[in-house]
């Protein structure tokens, strides 16, 4: 695989997660449709997060937007979860991964859509 | 009332588990596990359930960040012990790093709406061709 072509599906994944809007999961998508194994493609995704997002949450950190009595209760469960989820990946077959991603993205997709056309429809709404 | 419609999925949960204090723990199981399983959109379960938890649209990104960071790097070391060659890391890395600045600069010059709908769209297609061979 070529350096420029990684580097190409970064960029797009990258743009994206930039603006809020979940790089990994068209990054994952991208890397495996042009041949990266699944696994892997995870794996870059969950790496590729966390130099950006580090930077992000120091700024946000600063900026004092992080509520602080919410985190725990998320995120003990999500570090433990994610820990067995990702060791029971490995056990996986990749093809499963794949479809379940691929349906967990479609679920995730009509549920963007619904969000977008409600806050299009206020807009329009508002503007009469 | 957006943030209602938002997560339909969430008020299910909600009627299942009338607990409140279970709703977050259980938001985080369901991310942890996407997060570590497809190696990512977590941020995608938690960002919902904090605006519907009453965090405003900023904040409510911010604390979603702090819950998926350490959730993220945790099963980034699981995919590390467990063996996966890191070779082609790189010039991804480098990619989302540039891609991550762009996005961020560009964000204000674009419309929301029109953004949000273009994600959907892609993320569709790219949900659609995976379930193809």
């Amino acid at each position: 695989m070529s350096f420029l072509l990684l580097f190409l599906a970064g960029l797009a994944g990258g743009v994206f997660g930039g603006m809020g809007m979940g790089g990994g999961t068209l990054l994952i998508p991208l890397l495996v449709l042009m041949g990266v194994p699944q696994k892997f493609a995870q794996a870059m995704s969950l790496f590729s997060f966390l130099p950006m997002s580090a930077a992000a949450l120091s700024v946000h950190a600063k900026n004092g937007l992080i509520e602080r009595g919410k985190v725990l209760p998320l995120a003990l469960p999500a570090v433990l979860c994610s820990a067995l989820f990702a060791l029971l990946a490995f056990f996986l077959p990749a093809r499963a991964l794949r479809t379940g991603f691929a349906v967990f993205l479609v679920f995730l997709s009509l549920f963007r859509f619904r969000a977008a056309l409600s806050s299009f429809l206020a807009e329009k709404g508002a503007e009469k | 009332m957006k943030t209602r419609k938002k997560s339909k999925f969430f008020s299910i949960l909600h009627k299942l588990f009338p607990v409140k204090k279970l709703f977050l723990p259980l938001a985080g199981t369901l991310a942890g596990a996407v997060n570590g399983l497809f190696g990512g959109g977590g941020g995608m379960i938690v960002l919902p359930a904090l605006e519907r938890a009453g965090c405003p649209v900023r904040s409510a990104h911010a604390t979603a960040l702090a819950v998926i960071l350490p959730a993220t790097l945790v099963s980034a070391l699981v995919y590390l012990f467990c063996g996966v060659p890191f070779g082609t890391l790189l010039p991804v890395l480098l990619g989302t790093s540039a891609g991550g600045l762009w996005g961020a600069a560009l964000l204000p010059r674009l419309r929301e709406e029109t953004l949000s709908f273009l994600f959907a769209l892609l993320m569709l297609l790219a949900g659609v061709r995976m379930l193809l061979p």
